[in-house]
């Protein structure tokens, strides 16, 4: 390492720096902790609704039944696999943040097999109902653990949690007898699950979207997607405005904590000045040590968020089936706006101070 | 001729009705590997003249010439490359840079730390009988040692010219003799420009220049150790 590298300062003078690298190790926690929780209701939000509805789309019952052509049409649309009687409610999610709910299909048992393999959801405990059953639920680990809900647990007053299943897709099923009886009656009376083809489930929405609106009511992929987008972005906005206020002052802290460092080294920066090193060279030096510093203080806060959350979830949240996802590229990258604009705005003050740097002066000792 | 000095003033609060000329009327002409003295009472324009010299301080009027090119023709990248290629500077205070050690002071320098320059370093230390403190820190030495690292710092670049401010000023009587027969030995290979007020550290000296309130009185070119 040359004598004057950079690396070389920050290595040597580590109680100097470490106001800077932990200021902005705790800027990044601040930031990037919170948005992380918002990330783990926007995720599952994702999971809970996004991600089963990019194979299927749901039609339900407007003011009148869905008529016998309606339901043909869509039967026998190119797109659609198939059609499965079905009615739709929710089961309730607590977050980290508040609540959320959870679709809760009504199915015939028969389609829950069928559905499940469709999402890849695996079976974890029980056994999937079958058509001799009566009505029963079928609840993904997520939900069951976020409830405190367990196998045989009786949910509605007497309907008996059956299964419980896992995989990326949270969704939860109910198998009611009376969907057994007519099918028909039931998707003109209720709606149904349209199945789309695989890969074709855009052309399926665009092609539903087209249907008779006084008959049915389409929530789809693109429904879903607006409603999240709706409901996260005041949680982003918040988190946005924690970043600022964080860039704010974390840059005028540090500015003028390096102001500070700048002034007890203006006899080192003299001193090099008149042995022939110029200000260009010293306000490089200046500025890949604020660099250093930030690049330090931006993993620190990054391994401390990271290892924050690895510890809560292993402790508290996996249980209550609440993990935050530790790993996310977005915020990894909304945060890195804070070691860029800290540098920036810390580094003015030392640079406007070495700009007034006369050498004579400090060699003479008029101004230490 | 290494430097030349003609008319050459330095006048503080310029353009105020109360200046003061810190040099008055300059002149002079210094060769090339010759030990020059500049001796005065305090305030008289000793260091102001070193200054101008070096480049580090710009003349009201008239000019220094170094190897036949006014400094002030020079812009403030090219002066500094003078100082870094040709120069090098001792000043009163040792200035060494507190978080790095002796070896690395020396070598900032030059800001290099190839196996060459780190041996070139611990011979210049050890011939100014420190190099056992080379990884030491500045804090570590007493204020001679310091003085005799910042010696060796202004050597490490090879220099043209040794510009000296006040060296001996925080040294005792043994160690300033001592530092002077070194910075002597350099003699044949960089013109040395030493600025005190003590006379017998110049008494090896080629040419002494004296100043009196900003002017030259006299320019003694046999060294005080022929008078």
């Amino acid at each position: 390492m040359k004598p004057l590298s950079s690396f070389k300062y920050v290595i040597r003078n580590k109680k100097k720096v470490q106001s800077l690298v932990l200021s902005i190790c705790i800027g990044i926690f601040l930031v990037c902790f919170p948005t992380m929780i918002i990330n783990q209701c926007t995720y599952l939000s994702k999971d809970t609704y996004e991600k089963p509805l990019s194979i299927y789309s749901f039609v339900i019952k407007n003011n009148t039944p869905i008529s016998d052509a309606t339901i043909n049409t869509i039967k026998n649309n190119e797109n659609t696999e198939k059609i499965l009687p079905a009615g739709r409610s929710s089961l309730e999610l607590p977050i980290l943040i508040g609540k959320t709910s959870s679709d809760l299909i009504h199915l015939r048992a028969a389609d829950i097999n069928y559905f499940t393999n469709k999402l890849n959801l695996k079976l974890v405990e029980g056994k999937l109902p079958d058509n001799n059953t009566l009505a029963a639920i079928v609840i993904h680990k997520k939900v069951a653990l976020s409830n405190g809900i367990k196998l045989n647990d009786l949910l509605f007053e007497n309907v008996p949690v059956v299964a419980i299943i896992d995989g990326p897709s949270v969704i939860n099923f109910i198998s009611i007898p009376r969907l057994y009886s007519d099918d028909a009656n039931v998707i003109r009376n209720e709606g149904m699950l349209v199945i789309s083809k695989e890969g074709k489930i855009k052309e399926l929405n665009n092609f539903l979207e087209t249907m008779p609106i006084d008959e049915l009511t389409v929530y789809n992929i693109n429904t879903a997607t607006q409603n999240d987008k709706k409901s996260t972005s005041i949680l982003y906005l918040v988190s946005y405005v924690l970043e600022i206020l964080v860039i704010i002052v974390l840059s005028i802290t540090l500015g003028n904590i390096n102001y500070i460092n700048m002034h007890h080294r203006k006899r080192e920066l003299g001193v090099l000045l008149a042995m022939g090193y110029t200000k260009k060279q010293l306000y490089k030096k200046l500025i890949k040590e604020a660099i250093i510093c930030c690049i330090l203080g931006y993993f620190a806060g990054i391994c401390l968020t990271i290892s924050t959350g690895w510890i809560l979830n292993a402790a508290v949240w996996s249980g209550q089936g609440k993990e935050i996802p530790l790993w996310d590229p977005t915020t990894l990258l909304l945060t890195l706006f804070i070691p860029v604009f800290v540098i920036i705005f810390s580094v003015i003050p030392a640079v406007k101070a070495l700009k007034n740097t006369d050498c004579i002066e400090i060699i003479e000792g008029t101004t230490l | 001729m290494l430097f030349e000095c003609k008319n050459l003033n330095l006048v503080y609060d310029e353009g105020k009705d109360m200046q003061t000329y810190a040099l008055k009327n300059i002149n002079l002409s210094i060769e090339e590997n010759k030990f020059i003295g500049i001796i005065g009472p305090s305030g008289c324009g000793k260091s102001s003249l070193l200054y101008c010299l070096s480049g580090l301080k710009v003349p009201s009027t008239g000019s220094a010439y170094y190897k036949n090119i006014s400094l002030k023709t020079l812009d403030p990248n090219e002066k500094s490359s003078l100082r870094k290629n040709e120069f090098g500077f001792i000043f009163q205070k040792h200035f060494l840079i507190d978080y790095m050690t002796v070896m690395e002071n020396v070598l900032a320098a030059i800001n290099d730390n190839s196996a060459e320059s780190k041996k070139k370093a611990l011979a210049l230390l050890e011939r100014l009988d420190i190099g056992n403190v080379a990884d030491k820190k500045p804090h570590q030495l007493s204020g001679g040692q310091n003085q005799k690292v910042a010696i060796a710092r202004a050597l490490i670049n090879n220099p043209k010219v040794i510009f000296a401010d006040e060296l001996t000023a925080s040294l005792d009587h043994s160690n300033a003799k001592e530092v002077m027969k070194i910075l002597e030995e350099y003699k044949d290979r960089a013109t040395i420009i030493v600025v005190t007020h003590d006379e017998a550290i110049l008494k090896n000296a080629d040419e002494v220049i004296h100043l009196w309130d900003g002017s030259i009185k006299a320019i003694d070119t046999r060294g005080l150790a022929a008078l």
